[in-house]
């Protein structure tokens, strides 16, 4: 069936929107249908009004509208209390950068009523002898505690606070890397921060599609996902950035093999240090069965570096340094990377050693 | 409470320049004003005090001195429990530092109000039970933001006036511990 809806203000033949609403209707089924006002409700009377026809082809001859409905009156004024003035919408969050419509209510008819935007008097249009609108358009962030908009009259003040968040912006350099085939450390760059102070909604979801496993993440840029044992090989997340008024999501497929970032190596320590040679071990973190890392060592001496060495690693590592000069510091550092596929080097783990004087 | 020092001389100088500080509304009163935007000029006519939310200047210095160190006391208290309120209202991200030094010169200066009674002899009626007498409940939580904003620097502006007044008061304090 097609419904077509008519909305009108301040009075029934002042109609200021009509629309199609299209669904299915099964028998005694209530319908639901929403519609979002420029103009804050509380500001003006509404009326509505509905129509129906069938729309279906294997009833072509009943495609005739039904009669109208009466008016359905929407006035909220009635509910407002005694004082004399007021200012709508309250404590609205918008985003930076979108129109709003404030409006004030004056119960009586003095109009020795001035409004200001921030410090700023700005001129309404008057919509029926009590009611003034003012449009704002393009909003900008101001601050955090909100945009202040009053009203006065004599000594009386009524105003709103406008919530201008920023603009959720799509998370950035999204990715995903373990160090032990336990546990996935995703990270990602935010962008800006869009939490005020009554609207902090701005929160991030991972989804992962295979599993179907969804993790609602307590940080803002980043999150930890635990890898289950069923082997589970390739996997494709999906980050949901989203706050009150606004959704954004970004997604990533890798294999877990290809997101291998080591763990730095650990307990560097050099053995049989002679004149010219110097026997360097070293440990690193198990990432798993069968797994070796590979392990990149550099020897640094008067602040140049005169060697450089690649060596295959499973639990403990070490390599002779050679050719080396007598009685002399040097600084030796190593980190590794997973050789299977290497994704990124571990941290650089560092130590120095003086090699012995010659013997005479 | 902290130790209490018997030199009447120096507690009553010790109160004076506490209140001299905290009477400052750069203390409180402006930073509060520019974090929520109301630090504007064509707004601050609406910042004025409610009425009845402080003792009136006059109510301070019709009081015995008893009366009024127990008054100074229980409002301080309530001034307390107002800035917590206040404190919840602000965004985490933007803590008003002011706001917790504020509470902290306020326990300082409680406390000297409390040697003071003690030095007149009063000292165990300080207990906070009664609402410091010419003065009304506080306002109705703030329906919305705004409201609570205007409420916020209405308060804070009575309570720069209230330390003002009491000031004023301590400095008409003979140099003697005389009752009176």
């Amino acid at each position: 069936m097609v419904f077509q809806i008519q909305i009108s203000r301040f009075n029934s033949s002042n109609i200021i929107w009509v629309g199609n609403y299209s669904t299915t209707v099964k028998q005694n089924q209530v319908l639901h249908w929403s519609w979002e006002s420029e103009l804050p409700l509380e500001c003006a009377t509404h009326f509505l009004r509905i129509r129906s026809m069938v729309d279906d082809a294997s009833f072509p001859k009943s495609t005739i509208w039904s009669n109208w409905s009466s008016w359905e009156k929407v006035d909220v004024q009635d509910s407002l209390g005694q004082d004399t003035l007021f200012v709508f919408p309250n404590d609205k969050l918008v985003e930076e950068g979108s129109n709003v419509t404030i409006c004030y209510i004056s119960r009586n008819n003095q109009n020795n009523i001035s409004c200001l935007l921030e410090d700023e008097q700005i001129n309404g249009e008057q919509l029926d002898p009590h009611v003034f609108a003012f449009n704002l358009n393009n909003v900008p962030f101001i601050r955090e505690t909100g945009t202040n908009f009053y009203c006065q009259r004599n000594k009386t003040v009524k105003g709103i606070v406008l919530f201008v968040s920023k603009v959720l912006e799509e998370p950035k350099d999204f990715s995903c890397e373990t160090q032990d085939f336990k546990t996935l450390n995703c990270t990602w760059d935010p962008g800006r921060n869009t939490d005020l102070r009554k609207h902090a909604s701005q929160r991030y979801t991972l989804f992962e599609f295979y599993s179907g496993e969804k993790k609602l993440c307590k940080h803002k840029n980043w999150c930890n996902w635990q890898i289950t044992q069923d082997s589970q090989e390739t996997y494709n997340f999906t980050l949901i950035a989203e706050n009150d008024l606004r959704k954004r999501s970004v997604s990533i497929l890798f294999n877990l093999t290809q997101r291998v970032r080591p763990m730095t190596p650990f307990s560097v320590s050099f053995e049989t240090v002679s004149a010219t040679n110097a026997m360097m071990t070293w440990k690193v973190h198990s990432i798993g069965n069968y797994s070796s890392l590979l392990c990149n060592v550099e020897l640094y001496g008067e602040g140049r570096m005169i060697q450089q060495h690649n060596v295959s690693v499973k639990v403990n590592g070490e390599f002779l340094l050679s050719e080396l000069e007598p009685n002399t510091k040097y600084t030796a550092q190593v980190r590794c990377a997973y050789d299977k596929h290497i994704w990124k080097w571990s941290e650089w783990i560092s130590q120095s050693f003086i090699t012995l004087e010659a013997a005479p | 409470m902290g130790g209490c020092s018997g030199d009447y001389q120096a507690l009553l100088g010790q109160l004076q320049q506490q209140m001299a500080l905290m009477q400052d509304t750069s203390t409180l009163l402006d930073p509060f004003m520019r974090l929520e935007g109301l630090d504007k000029l064509r707004f601050s006519e609406h910042c004025t005090e409610r009425p009845g939310a402080f003792p009136s200047d006059n109510a301070l210095r019709t009081l015995g001195r008893r009366d009024f160190l127990r008054m100074l006391s229980s409002t301080l208290q309530r001034v307390l429990h107002r800035l917590a309120v206040l404190q919840q209202h602000l965004p985490e991200t933007q803590d008003l530092e002011e706001l917790g030094v504020a509470r902290w010169n306020i326990l300082g200066l409680k406390n000297n109000i409390y040697c003071m009674s003690q030095l007149l002899g009063g000292a165990s009626e300080l207990a906070p039970t009664t609402a410091a007498p010419g003065t009304s409940p506080p306002p109705t939580p703030a329906p919305d933001a705004f409201q609570s904003k205007l409420q916020g620097c209405r308060f804070l502006h009575g309570y720069h006036r209230f330390l003002h007044s009491a000031r004023r008061v301590f400095s008409q304090w003979g140099s003697s511990p005389s009752r009176r």
